[in-house]
């Protein structure tokens, strides 16, 4: 074993052995110091740089899981160990409610994350992946509040629908390749069928948050603790992005005019998400609303790399993309979260321009991470859509900063310990910021880089936003004129919009199941059912039973010998006398279906066969096989 | 050691310590565990011995067939037989445990005796491949279960009742069936009367007997009106047994019956009509875990429509794309279902020990001072139950899966889909409250104060089979390869 | 012969009514008795049937019968459990308390 594959290994053990390591109390008291370490490993591998040949197998488990470390896989891993590692730092300086269940669930989720990003094989990525989606139900979930527990049902609800997506396509694919097979993530998607590559897109998609499936997105991110939000939004959502990509890597091929639906949709996603980011108040919601508008970007990104438009320069743009949103949004959320809880002018005004630097790199300002993404989506669409959608976000992140600037400190969230508080978690904000600045510089290759520097592109980068100045001006201006324009009415929520309340009918059905169910237990019922059940079973064996036995063409004739012989267990006794065995069929028939009456056979009777001399003709052979 | 007497202890082992434990009262904790502990090693000289030969045959006494006893030792017995013997050992030592908080009684003298009987009983009737001896076995597993069910007193002398009628009926209509196929072939053996055994509307009236007899031990929708009531009222390592294995023991005679004897007249209704009853039951016996109030109610609902999903192997293996991974998956549900099942139920004791109750709303959250290792037993165990990666259940609808979208076998496929749902909709009611950990709901907590300490064993020997169930599904591809090279059913 | 089958089916049909209809607990297991009796009546008949006379049904009616002495005594056993629960006399029959639960 050389030293990548220790690493590997290393790397996905280490949440686990985190989470070992808390049976020690003395650490399951500071439980959150281990957070960023956990993730270490993991950012040191993908420093190291990928090294597809160096996989390992673990012999044994699943089917023979494989991990391995290609390029796909480290431009997820580089800026996604970094925002754990940077999120976990974080947290451990965060006032949590449990710090150890927050933790556990951390952990879990690390765990997950890790192994489906540096898995090889399609199991071994399903594992992770549902490993991670469960577990960051702790996280959301973790203050305990009412809204936090909805938007946890909600969360969990979505992501099962997904879940089970992606089991239906999992096995579907297992199916092709060889049964109980785990096949190889490289090259999946060559010749897959489009029905089970529609179940990855729901199950990827609904992960992604991709626009019409990202119901769950604002409402989860809102709720979870500053640093979940932070990994949900920066690193987890886009292991849906992960999933597409391997498939249509892969070689998956969308028939007609899927591409380019795919983009559409995407940017129509991109509008939407910021249009509904722009009515809310609350910064973290915003913030949700930012991350879904950008991921209908990704899923223009996709749609062109599917459209088989220059795809390299689609990949290199999306891993960009993907960087610089990922540490980007990571450095919004933990500013958000500092912001809440410093009361200090001077700390707040740092974090404010902060906050600033990050909304504008978002924004794709010229110089910036975003900038870089931009000049990948202008290989596939027209200049002018990809500044609009510089000037939408860049709008979402003007009504953010404001929003951020003006609420005020949360009281709840105020550690009591005091004094040096406002400062706790300010280095690893600062380090996912100056990351999310720097990161997508290093990651773009030099034609991207270069693109990015030409005085065109700088330009072409300026003007969006000054747009978004504009009309955000605009907007101020005639809102100050007069007072009341362009205010939404405060929709409310309504207290039973969300509220667990099933519909109407549910409760006549349960109560309906139940009462039935109860009948079910009646020893009389039982007599029937049971005498139902007995009818039933001879009838589906007697009407399946090979015609040729019989010599009746027909397939029900063996109902009809069985019905013959019922009702000549009056008629010719001589029939058993020969052999007891046509007496039992019919004493089994006649016994046990009370309910039947005897009337009813020759009805049967008439239904298999339909002329009487055929009938004579069935049972006649019959007797002749059964005495001989 | 030599196979042959090692199967024979595989069903003597359990029969002599109950003798042991009959006469000597006192010795019955010892010779329970000596049991459990001695028969680990020998199943596993059996399972080697299996790998390494595949299936094969004894005849009990040297007799062949027609005329004395056979067993017939492959991958489907041998894994059921671990299985038993894993959750009753499991069973075992938390029922052990549990005797530290109860007062001495008259009853506990027999409770010994009587779970060792069913267990010798249990592991008989995998082995065994003669239908009367089958019978005999069927009998006697039946009346030790009732009375260990009837052990608990109050309300579960009443479901012991139900049930000790139910199961009488099955096995009176099972012996019809065997003696209408006996006097149509002359021949008990499973493997002669395969050979043997024509579509003839005898060998029909015989299938229809044996069938509905074996669906009402095995519980089946809608036969399934003892269940509920028995395993949830009995105590839990009794509930754990029968649930996970006894239950489990008459759907595997289902199984050797209808891949042996009647294979012929398997394929189309008849096994359309298995497949639709079982369909019948995961959606009835999962909506009705729903509803439940109690925390072992769930649990029992939850076997009737857990089972459902292995009667979907009849339709599946006749569809003729991938028989033998139906098979497989059938297999591996039975053990991934039998473990979670166990575990659950363990756990499911040590909470209701703790809270005075098994009512959902009575029982408080882990953080409330209860048993957390209850609590992750049953986390881990509902993700086999519904099927999380890489536990076993995973890898049983997994199989499943493949085989039904192998078929095209759609509404199969759609079964498994929506009885994932329905799984998820009750465990969630089950993990629901605890989940909301930090919640001021004042709802979820418990009208009592503290919960009662207890030994922590209890909660060690659910949390044992809960691990099991998802270790199993991380070594699906290796007990693939053994099932196939075990022999697998068909 | 076919008598005797005659009568088992009979038997059978008697035995599942007063299982599934009767409420009273002795009933029921004397009900489960006339159905094994059945069974062990189409045995013998069966085993008249053959050639030569075989004696394997007898031993199975044998055990058969060795059997059900002991789920009866069981179910008389549970039979008065149930009533003495019920705080009725033991005696199983007559009046409310025997009723099936």
């Amino acid at each position: 074993m050389n030293a990548t594959q220790l690493a590997l290994l290393l790397a996905v053990l280490a949440p686990w052995l985190a989470l070992t390591a808390l049976a020690l109390p003395a650490l399951r008291r500071r439980a959150t110091i281990l957070l960023p370490l956990a993730a270490l490993p993991a950012l040191l591998l993908a420093l190291a740089g990928p090294d597809p040949d160096a996989g390992i197998v673990l012999p044994g488990l699943l089917d023979q899981a494989r991990l391995a470390l290609d390029g796909t896989a480290r431009a997820f891993l580089l800026p996604g160990a970094l925002l754990w590692l940077l999120a976990g730092a974080y947290a451990h300086r965060h006032p949590l409610t449990h710090p150890l269940r927050f933790a556990v669930f951390w952990l879990l989720t690390l765990a997950g994350y890790l192994l489906l990003v540096l898995a090889a094989d399609l199991l071994t990525f399903y594992a992770g992946f549902a490993l991670m989606t469960f577990a960051a139900y702790g996280l959301v979930t973790h203050t305990g509040g009412v809204t936090a527990l909805r938007a946890g049902r909600l969360y969990l609800g979505l992501m099962l629908i997904g879940e089970v997506a992606l089991f239906t396509a999992v096995a579907w694919t297992t199916m092709l390749a060889g049964p109980g097979n785990s096949p190889d993530l490289v090259g999946l998607g060559a010749g897959m069928e489009s029905a089970a590559a529609l179940l990855f897109a729901i199950g990827f998609g609904l992960k992604l948050g991709a626009p019409g499936l990202h119901a769950w997105l604002p409402r989860a991110h809102a709720v979870a603790p500053v640093p979940a939000s932070a990994v949900l939004s920066g690193v987890m959502i886009k292991v849906g992005a992960l999933g597409a990509w391997r498939l249509l890597e892969g070689g998956l091929e969308i028939p007609g005019h899927g591409p380019l639906i795919l983009t559409a949709l995407g940017l129509t996603g991109t509008f939407y998400a910021v249009a509904a980011g722009l009515r809310q108040s609350e910064p973290k919601t915003i913030l949700a609303w930012s991350s879904v508008s950008q991921m209908g970007l990704v899923v223009a990104l996709l749609g062109m790399a599917a459209a088989g438009t220059s795809p390299a320069a689609v990949w290199a743009g999306l891993a960009v993309m993907l960087a610089h949103h990922g540490l980007a949004k990571g450095a919004l959320f933990l500013g958000t979260g500092l912001l809440a809880t410093a009361a200090d002018r001077c700390t707040r005004r740092a974090l404010l321009f902060g906050l600033v630097l990050a909304g504008a790199a978002l924004a794709a300002a010229p110089l910036s991470g975003g900038a870089l993404a931009k000049a990948a989506l202008t290989t596939g669409m027209p200049g002018w859509l990809a500044g609009v959608t510089g000037t939408a976000t860049a709008l979402l992140m003007l009504h953010f900063l404001r929003r951020a600037a003006s609420h005020p400190p949360e009281p709840d969230l105020k550690p009591t310990t005091g004094g040096a508080v406002d400062t706790r978690g300010m280095t690893p904000w600062l380090l996912t910021l100056v990351a999310g600045l720097l990161l997508p510089w290093w990651l773009a290759d030099t034609s991207l880089r270069e693109y990015a520097l030409i005085s065109t592109a700088l330009g072409d980068g300026l003007w969006p936003l000054l747009l978004a100045g504009v009309l955000a001006g605009g907007a101020w201006w005639l809102r100050s004129r007069w007072p009341g324009i362009g205010t939404v009415a405060a929709r409310q929520p309504g207290p039973d919009r969300s509220a667990p309340r099933p519909p109407p009918g549910m409760a006549r059905l349960a109560h309906w199941w139940t009462l039935t169910e109860r009948q079910l237990h009646r020893w009389p019922v039982i007599g029937r059912v049971a005498t139902t059940m007995i009818l039933l079973l001879a009838l589906a064996l007697a009407v399946s039973a090979t015609p040729a036995r019989f010599a009746c063409k027909q397939a029900p004739t063996d109902a009809l010998a069985g019905g013959e012989l019922a009702l000549g267990l009056s008629a010719t006794p001589a029939l058993f006398a020969c052999r007891q065995a046509p007496a039992e069929v019919g004493a089994a028939l006649a016994a046990n279906g009370r309910v039947l009456a005897r009337g009813e056979l020759p009805g049967t009777l008439a239904a298999g066969c339909s002329g009487r001399a055929r009938q004579a003709e069935c049972a006649g052979r019959f007797r002749t096989k059964a005495g001989a | 050691m030599s196979i042959a007497l090692a199967t024979a202890m595989v069903v003597g082992l359990p029969l002599m310590a109950a003798a042991v434990a009959f006469a000597h009262p006192r010795r019955g904790r010892m010779a329970t565990l000596g049991t459990g502990l001695l028969l680990l090693p020998v199943l596993a000289v059996l399972v080697l011995e299996n790998l390494r030969t595949g299936p094969w045959r004894q005849d009990l006494g040297g007799w062949a067939a027609p005329l004395g006893i056979g067993w017939q030792i492959d991958a489907l017995a041998l894994t059921l037989l671990v299985l038993t013997t894993v959750v009753a050992l499991a069973a075992a030592i938390y029922r052990l445990a549990e005797r530290r908080l109860v007062p001495d009684s008259r009853q506990r003298r027999y409770f010994w005796p009587l779970w060792l009987f069913l267990w010798g009983g249990l592991n008989a009737l995998f082995l065994s491949a003669d239908l009367f001896n089958l019978y005999v076995i069927l009998e006697m597993v039946a009346l030790a279960a009732v009375a260990l069910i009837a052990a608990a007193g109050g309300p579960a002398l009443a479901a012991a009742w139900r049930y000790f009628l139910a199961t009488l009926l099955g096995s009176t209509l099972y012996l019809l069936g065997v003696a209408l196929l006996y006097g149509q072939y002359g021949a008990l053996d499973i493997a002669l009367l395969t050979g043997r055994a024509a579509e003839e509307p005898v060998t029909l009236a015989a299938a229809v007997m044996i069938t509905l007899g074996l669906l009402l031990k095995g519980a089946i929708f809608p036969l399934h009106f003892w269940l509920p009531s028995a395993h949830g009222r009995a105590h839990a390592a009794v509930s754990a047994v029968l649930s996970a294995v006894v239950v489990t023991a008459a759907f595997y005679l289902l199984v050797r019956l209808w891949f042996g004897p009647f294979a012929g007249m398997l394929p189309g209704l008849p096994a359309q009509l298995l497949g639709l009853l079982g369909a019948a039951a995961v959606i009835w016996g999962g909506v009705l875990a729903m509803l439940q109030r109690h925390l072992k109610m769930v649990i029992a609902y939850s076997t009737v429509s857990q089972l459902g999903f292995g009667l979907l192997v009849f339709p599946l293996a006749t569809a003729g794309a991938l028989p033998d991974q139906a098979h497989a998956g059938m297999l591996m549900l039975l053990l991934a279902h039998g473990l979670a099942k166990g575990s659950l139920f363990l756990a499911a004791g040590c909470l209701a020990w703790q809270w005075g109750s098994d009512h959902l709303r009575r029982i408080g959250p882990p953080m409330a001072g209860g048993s957390l290792l209850a609590w992750i037993a049953i986390a881990l165990a509902a993700a086999s139950l519904v099927g999380l990666p890489p536990s076993g259940g995973f890898v049983a609808k997994w199989w499943l899966l493949e085989s039904a979208l192998a078929a095209r076998a759609w509404p199969w496929a759609a079964v498994i889909v929506l009885g994932t749902f329905i799984t998820a909709g009750y465990l969630w009611r089950i993990l629901r409250d605890p989940l909301r950990l930090g919640s001021d709901d004042a709802a979820v907590v418990p009208a009592q104060g503290q919960p009662l300490p207890i030994p922590l064993a209890m909660p060690r020997a659910a949390l044992l089979l809960a691990l099991a169930a998802i270790g199993s599904g991380l070594f699906a591809t290796a007990l693939r390869s053994a099932f196939a090279a075990g022999g697998l059913a068909g | 012969m076919t008598l005797y089958l005659l009568l088992a089916i009979a038997l059978l049909i008697i035995g599942l009514h007063g299982l599934f209809v009767r409420a009273q607990l002795m009933r029921k297991i004397l009900a489960l008795n006339v159905l094994t009796t059945a069974v062990f009546l189409l045995l013998v008949a069966l085993a008249h049937a053959a050639e030569v006379l075989d004696p394997v049904p007898h031993a199975m009616v044998l055990t058969g019968i060795v059997v059900t002495v002991s789920t009866t005594a069981v179910a008389l056993g549970l039979m008065v459990r149930l009533l003495e629960q019920r705080g009725g006399p033991a005696n199983g029959h007559h009046g409310r308390d025997s009723r099936d639960p």
